[in-house]
């Protein structure tokens, strides 16, 4: 047995957009930083994205993480070095300037105002090299959204990405290993990675963090001792890191996510073909309540988006290059987090109001005009025992016979496990990711975005970090 | 191969719809033993429980039955009213079709 | 295609089981060639050098060629596989030496394992370029379902004592990979049909034409075969492709065939190909009847006792099954001929060489 017992003036566990970040800054700001991820470091290129190998190599628990209710939804985070941003689409939007005002109202958040964070986001904007897909390479898949937005007159825009383009639309994706990792690393930050941090206590002046480091097909304890501790380990991991040291009743008790409903859609034309590219497109007309967009729709997510259609697989192999698939993406529900004895994952639930399942289902048939609008011939919900539909009246029959846990939902998008403020009722951290009540503990991921956003989460993960870390930074708690 | 593998290997040839597999069930297995531990251990007890369930209803166990009986079995399941058949045999169905989907050429 | 050549500028190839029924179906493909294949193939050796045993009839081996060495000794000898291979640095070494129905299970060991070290060993230290050694299905066992094919990558499973002994063999071939003194390719071959066969596969011909072929069970289980010429097309071609070396091949008929459609196959080719009437009968056993011999055959095995027919019997009802695409895509091997001609041309052989059934 070998263990690791070093003096770290701060570590940072997880190395999503918040970890990375935050190590980044930090240890470019002179501080001793040990970054810990209980993932692999694999390079963005390690496998091809959105594929078999990318589930098995770089999700979490192998992609099978489902939030259990009625109904359930899935989701899927990233466990690599890296995070969620090494498996995304790289999709960047600023925080929703209403939003902000709404949280510091609702949460009691300090010194926080959308004119705040603008230069951050800006900041940012420059070290993620936020770009828009070069012209004449948009996916034709995603257009077709856009067209059908444009023909009903609906707000639709295209989304910027976090990448670096070349003239053809090829290029290489800014995840954290491609971009704040190697800053960390360039000054002087210890990534330790394969290693999972299961308990924090405290130490005489300092924290114990406790945990168990892969080796092989074994494993081996893992100690550290640091000054400070930045936990950016993701909405469910950091509550229940909180929760288990029994630093936090709060954390874990309520969070939100992007409960999304798809579609299959099939055109008469040519939308798809073999590494099309990203979709960019986005309908905001519906906004905050839901927003529609194109996903991945390689043949083997069609496959899969088919499963409950009968006959659903011979049409896919007939015609997936005419065929991509869309989703509507509410804000509704929320969660509970909880450690469970004996077993080392979280038992997380997810519940809808009734008014919160409307939403879901008057998002999809809205998802529907817009398709049909785009020249979609027959479209297929992603609802178990689903049907082909032909046009907008057998969707407003279908959506009627619907129960809830016939829905697929999925997301990509957690947070508000762990919010930020000055409400004692509330928060779990304070207005600048301090943990309540214990000195040298922040959060710094998505946990602490206080709501649902509405919009693709990284481009405020990585504010809210910037602004935390600048503020840690000044000497202040 | 253990009972548990091998009802798992009958069960991904059978939701495969192909005449042979030969790979597809490595990354079915995989995911069992790679998802959140509560969830893999039901999964696992609930394998073998439908492994000596069919045993003893058909006096062979799954993987030795016709391919013909196997699907009929699983069709008996997924039109189940108990939530837990039609939930057992989706999950293995999900993994089975995206496996299946990946090593497919689909050039051809 | 790479030239293997030893110290004389002449390429050689060293077969050990020469006088089995493989064995002689190889030394008949680098003789005369092979149907069908990519002409490099053939002729790319210049001589040939046989391992028999003491005592047994060569007349056959003689007949494919005069001009073949051959050289009696037993594997099981480490002075006869020195003499065997000494002096031939550069020369490629096909092993297709083993036991399949030994007498005790001991045999299996000694000949199929030490054996086979045996001849490794030798290989090495006369500086011989690669070895090509004949495994089996058997270290992987039995397909879980029927629809389910081995490819290269199924792990070790081994049937009974025959498969574990197969299983040594292969990982005593990978620690000799490992010290990078001789090149190895394993080759794994399924039940093997084709010229040069046994006369008691006559037997099984004759049991097909009397109403007695033999099904345990509804007879859909799976079992892939090779025909001898597929089968040495693979050996030759894992002889001569640099990506070979290292690496283990399942070489077989381009498709796994049921029990049923082997028997059909059979009586069909007697009927239409030879005129021979059949009974258009099947001796068929219950399932339990391979299971039963199964728990016969273990507990034999387990006290060191071999019985051919209680093991044959225990594999009736079994899925043996492989995919040979890795050797179709990395050696670009192509079966060539399948069951029905296969079938033809070894009843025409069994004919020919032991009168009529």
């Amino acid at each position: 047995m070998s263990c690791t017992k070093e003096i770290a003036d701060i570590a940072v566990i997880g190395s999503g957009p918040g970890g990375a970040l935050t190590a980044a800054l930090l240890s470019e700001a002179g501080k001793k930083v040990v970054l810990i991820d209980k993932g692999p470091h694999l390079p963005l290129t390690s496998c091809e994205p959105f594929t078999i190998d990318e589930m098995t190599q770089k999700y979490s628990f192998g992609g099978i993480t489902v939030a259990m209710g009625k109904p359930p939804v899935s989701y899927i985070e990233g466990s690599s070095v890296g995070g969620g941003s090494e498996v995304n689409s790289g999709l960047y939007h600023r925080t929703p300037e209403n939003l902000v005002a709404k949280w510091v109202d609702e949460f009691q958040i300090k010194d926080l105002s959308y004119e705040d964070l603008v230069p951050i986001f800006n900041k940012n904007e420059e070290d993620l090299t936020i770009s828009y897909v070069p012209a004449g390479n948009l996916p034709k898949a995603s257009l077709k959204l856009h067209e059908g937005a444009h023909k009903l007159g609906w707000n639709s825009i295209e989304v910027p990405r976090w990448f670096k383009y070349e003239s053809d639309g090829s290029g290489i994706k800014q995840s954290m290993t491609e971009t704040f990792i190697p800053r960390a690393l360039k000054n002087g930050a210890q990534l330790i990675s394969d290693t999972q941090v299961n308990k924090i206590s405290p130490h005489t002046d300092e924290w114990h963090l406790a945990g168990s480091k892969k080796n092989g097909t074994d494993s081996i304890p893992f100690e550290l001792l640091a000054k400070k501790i930045f936990i950016c380990a993701g909405a469910i991991a950091t509550p229940v890191l909180l929760k288990r040291s029994g630093l936090s009743r709060l954390a874990g008790k309520k969070f939100h996510m992007h409960p999304s409903i798809k579609i299959v859609a099939k055109f008469p034309e040519q939308v798809n073909h073999f590494r099309m590219g990203v979709p960019v497109h986005q309908v905001k007309e519906f906004s905050p309540r839901y927003s529609m967009g194109c996903s991945i729709s390689s043949p083997p997510y069609l496959s899969l988006a088919m499963m409950d259609v009968q006959g659903g697989q011979a049409i896919v192999d007939s015609h997936w290059s005419n065929m991509a698939i869309y989703y509507a993406m509410t804000t509704g529900g929320c969660g509970v987090i909880n450690p469970l004895p004996l077993f080392k994952a979280p038992l997380v639930k997810f519940r809808f109001t009734a008014s919160e399942l409307n939403d879901i289902l008057d998002a999809m048939v809205d998802l529907a005009k817009c398709l049909f609008a785009a020249g979609a011939t027959e479209i297929y919900p992603s609802v178990q025992n689903s049907r082909q539909i032909k046009n907008m009246d057998e969707m407003v029959g279908l959506r009627h016979e619907l129960e809830a846990n016939q829905l697929n939902l999925m997301t990509i998008h957690l947070f508000s496990s762990c919010p930020m403020g000055e409400n004692r009722k509330n928060t779990v951290v304070n207005s600048y990711g301090a943990l309540h009540d214990h000195d040298g503990i922040y959060v710094n991921d998505s946990s602490i975005i206080p709501t649902a956003l509405g919009v693709n989460p990284q481009g405020t993960v990585m504010a809210l970090a910037r602004r935390n870390v600048e503020y840690f930074l000044r000497g202040n708690k | 191969m253990l009972l548990y593998e091998s009802t798992v290997v009958a069960l991904v040839h059978t939701l495969a719809a192909r005449p042979y597999i030969v790979n597809e069930h490595r990354f079915v297995l995989c995911q069992c033993l790679a998802m959140p531990d509560f969830l893999g251990l039901a999964m696992r007890i609930l394998t073998i429980f439908f492994a000596v369930y069919i045993f003893i209803t058909h006096l062979m166990p799954f993987h030795r039955l016709s391919l013909k009986e196997r699907i009929r079995v699983l069709a008996r399941l997924q039109n189940s009213r108990i939530a837990v058949c039609r939930d057992f045999v989706r999950f293995y169905q999900t993994l089975t079709l995206f496996s299946v989907a990946s090593e497919k050429d689909w050039m051809q | 295609m790479t030239q293997f050549v030893d110290s004389v500028n002449i390429r050689t190839a060293i077969v050990t089981g020469a006088n089995g029924w493989l064995g002689k179906g190889l030394v008949h493909s680098i003789v005369h060639g092979l149907d069908g294949v990519d002409q490099s193939l053939n002729k790319s050796f210049d001589k040939i050098r046989v391992l028999v045993l003491p005592g047994e009839d060569v007349t056959a081996l003689q007949g494919i060629s005069k001009n073949i060495e051959i050289i009696r000794g037993d594997v099981r000898s480490p002075s006869d596989c020195e003499r065997l291979v000494n002096g031939f640095e550069g020369a490629i070494l096909f092993h297709t030496a083993g036991i399949i129905h030994p007498r005790t299970i001991k045999d299996f060991y000694e000949i199929n394992l030490n054996g086979t070290l045996n001849v490794l060993n030798a290989a090495k230290n006369s500086n011989l370029k690669r070895a090509v050694i004949v495994s089996s299905n058997s270290p992987i066992g039995c397909n879980p379902v029927a629809g389910h094919l081995f490819d290269e990558e199924s792990p070790f499973n081994p049937y009974m004592h025959y498969g574990r002994s197969k299983m040594l063999m292969e990982q005593g071939i990978i620690r000799v990979q490992e010290e990078g003194m001789l090149e190895t390719v394993r080759i794994r071959a399924p039940w093997f049909y084709g010229p040069f066969q046994p006369e008691r596969q006559s037997l099984f011909f004759r049991m097909i034409r009397d109403g007695k072929g033999p099904l345990v069970g509804d007879g859909k289980n799976l079992r892939s075969m090779a025909y001898i010429d597929n089968l040495t097309q693979g050996l030759l071609l894992a002889a001569s492709k640099p990506i070979a070396n290292g690496k283990v091949y399942w070489i077989a008929d381009e498709r796994p065939y049921s029990m049923n459609e082997i028997i059909d196959t059979i009586e069909s080719v007697l009927e239409v190909d030879f005129g021979i009437m059949c009974a258009h009968k099947r001796l068929r056993l219950p399932s339990i009847a391979s299971d039963v011999a199964w728990i016969i055959d273990k507990s034999l095995q387990g006290i060191g006792l071999y019985n051919q027919k209680i093991h044959v019997l225990s594999e009736m009802n079994k899925n043996i099954a492989c995919t040979a695409k890795l050797a179709e895509i990395e050696l670009g091997y192509q079966p060539r001929v399948d069951l029905k001609i296969g079938m033809r041309r070894s009843i025409e052989w069994c004919i020919n060489n032991y009168g009529n059934l």
